[in-house]
């Protein structure tokens, strides 16, 4: 299909996560919802019915330990018990707290307080984080199988309190912690109407036709909501990866059709290709027959599947999309993967949007743009360029904390801290972040996101962020392994760029570094930190 | 142990086993990024038969930090 707009798709919308999953045990008990390796050679499958199951075994065995109307969080590594948890959560009435499992005991401590949770649910890789905590009951992911067990007991003695709940869509229903620009987490809190709304609204602009291998982190939403509930509501298959050490493994074990990631995984998967293609004294090769695919490709000749097989191998042999978010990705990566077969989808998300925004479909996209806006969901851009959202995905609020509320949301619409601007055919782009913004000493605004996405497009640059220091751009680098040190090259590259550049938007300072920048889990630069480095 | 590390890393990333020492860093020396180094971690296990907990590879910044932990757990 050509790349033109053509309409949405349509799926039978779900009122709330419930809703979702009576509805596939309803209507397709016996396929398999979710897959896992459990040790050598031993893949365990869980059927939708099996699934919903334990979600109303688990949430009466919380219910029967008195846990009504409280905030319960959860810690762990990727996993199906993760994902029993969160629903038998959410579908009681509780409020779910997914925390980031890599945070110091300290910080995790501190969430919990934030976050006013009264239990914990925590896997045995993570359980001394959660050692001596006063006031919080913790429930052991280790011990997951007797508490659905005590819990299909107690439905069997007549304990139906939890099976019959009524959802309340707009009551919270689960808080996800956000970096704030300063460094506080903030607390977003989600409805089930806020959820529902962006499952539904997402399964209309792309439509998956295969199953997924899920490794992205459940404690964010894009890892969640979008990879995991989405996928479900779509009726297909996920394969969870609990550790990115399997990732090799369970791509083969998987097969999957579409992934979804962040563009640290695209550029390693990309670097690596190159890397084995030049080992193995391919990489001319494989470079040709990229073009020679490309110039096939306009004359409508698909034979990319056949010459790019060993590529494609890699991935498991049959991922067709990469769904990619939570961070800018270069256009050139989405080039390359088009020549090889797999089709990168840039998206839009925000946790406090539930997440997704805006992605582009299947056959109809934008390079460099992050897709068309979803259908309910309303965008616009304010006068001072930032871009804003309004909908039933929007989130409630941030969790006790009336002021950054009340400056997110105005009227209802959601003040992203992005700007960007929509082009003629309602695609969606960014150009930078308000948040962000360098104001510079004669009161010229400079993004250093658009600044930082053409210095990028040399390949010695690995990452870089660029900030105001003593009234003056700075551009701060991580090259790669081959430019570490090399001051003169990037003082060239910088005074090339510069040249195209009024002067207010010019580098003036080129700083090298020997390490690549701290991210957070979901590998975003904090910026945060390079800021407190320099405190300009 | 540290010259085995060595060997395998330079397999893994093309550098020169010349160029490596205890204090090299993975990141910072060799290039890789966050991801890297979870993959080279999967390459000493499959090498020395371990298990190396997802929790220890934040600890593992230098090849000096990979052969003392193998030394300890192999």
């Amino acid at each position: 299909m050509k790349n033109k707009p053509y309409p949405l798709y349509s799926l039978p919308i779900i009122m709330d996560l419930k809703d979702m999953v009576r509805s596939r045990a309803k209507n397709t008990p016996n396929d398999v919802a979710f897959s896992y390796s459990a040790g050598k050679n031993r893949i365990v499958n869980k059927t939708c019915l099996e699934f919903s199951s334990d979600i109303d075994a688990f949430g009466t065995f919380i219910y029967e330990k008195g846990f009504r109307d409280k905030h319960i969080a959860i810690i762990g590594e990727n996993s199906y018990e993760w994902l029993v948890s969160f629903l038998a959560i959410v579908n009681g009435g509780n409020v779910a707290v997914p925390i980031d499992k890599e945070q110091p005991s300290e910080r995790i401590k501190q969430l919990l307080m934030q976050s006013d949770c009264e239990a914990v649910i925590v896997s045995k890789s993570y359980a001394d984080l959660v050692e001596h905590l006063e006031n919080i009951v913790v429930f052991s992911i280790s011990d997951f199988s007797e508490y659905v067990s005590a819990g299909q007991a107690a439905i069997d003695g007549g304990k139906n309190g939890y099976i019959d709940n009524k959802i309340c869509v707009d009551k919270l229903a689960a808080i996800f912690f956000t970096s704030g620009t300063m460094g506080n987490s903030k607390g977003v809190m989600l409805s089930q109407k806020n959820m529902a709304s962006d499952i539904n609204s997402a399964c209309k602009n792309f439509k998956l036709d295969g199953n997924t291998l899920a490794v992205l982190p459940f404690h964010h939403t894009f890892g969640l909501i979008t990879a995991i509930f989405k996928v479900f509501n779509y009726s297909k298959s996920t394969f969870i990866n609990k550790s990115l050490k399997h990732i090799q493994k369970d791509l083969q074990l998987a097969k999957a059709q579409t992934i979804f990631m962040v563009p640290l995984f695209v550029e390693t998967f990309y670097k690596t290709i190159l890397d084995t293609a030049k080992k193995k004294g391919k990489d001319k090769m494989l470079s040709h027959a990229a073009k020679i695919s490309d110039i096939l490709l306009k004359i409508g000749i698909d034979i990319r599947r056949k010459l790019f097989k060993s590529v494609l191998e890699a991935f498991g042999g049959n991922l067709e999309y990469i769904i990619c978010g939570g961070a800018p990705l270069d256009a050139k990566y989405v080039k390359a993967f088009r020549s090889w077969g797999i089709s990168i989808l840039n998206g839009y998300g925000i946790t406090e949007c539930s997440p997704v925004v805006s992605v582009n479909r299947n056959y109809y996209w934008r390079d460099g743009s992050i897709g068309q806006v979803l259908d309910g969901c309303q965008v616009r851009i304010s006068d001072d360029g930032e871009i804003l959202v309004k909908g039933d995905n929007v989130m409630m609020g941030y969790y006790k904390d009336t002021a950054a509320t009340k400056e997110a949301l105005i009227d209802d619409w959601y003040h992203t801290g992005n700007l960007g601007y929509i082009d003629k055919d309602g695609f969606l782009f960014i150009s930078g972040r308000k948040k962000n913004l360098i104001i510079l000493s004669n009161g010229e605004n400079v993004s250093p996101e658009e600044i930082e996405t053409e210095i990028l497009l040399d390949e010695a640059v690995s990452e870089v962020v660029v900030y105001g220091e003593n009234g003056m751009l700075t551009a701060e680098i991580f090259p790669d392994e081959e430019h570490i040190g090399n001051q003169q090259y990037f003082d060239d590259l910088i005074s090339h760029l510069n040249k195209e550049q009024p002067q207010y938007r010019q580098i003036r300072k080129v700083k090298l570094r020997d390490k690549e920048f701290e991210k957070n889990s979901t590998k975003k630069i904090l910026r945060y930190k390079v800021m407190e480095e320099h405190h300009d | 142990m540290i010259e085995k590390v060595i060997e395998i890393l330079s397999e893994f990333t093309e550098m020169k086993t010349e160029q490596m020492n205890r204090d090299t860093k993975l990141v910072a020396d060799m290039g890789l990024n966050s991801f890297d180094v979870v993959n080279v971690v999967v390459a000493f296990e499959e090498e020395f038969d371990i298990e190396i907990p997802d929790r220890a590879i934040r600890d593992l910044q230098t090849i000096g930090n990979i052969a003392d932990y193998l030394e300890s757990h192999v």
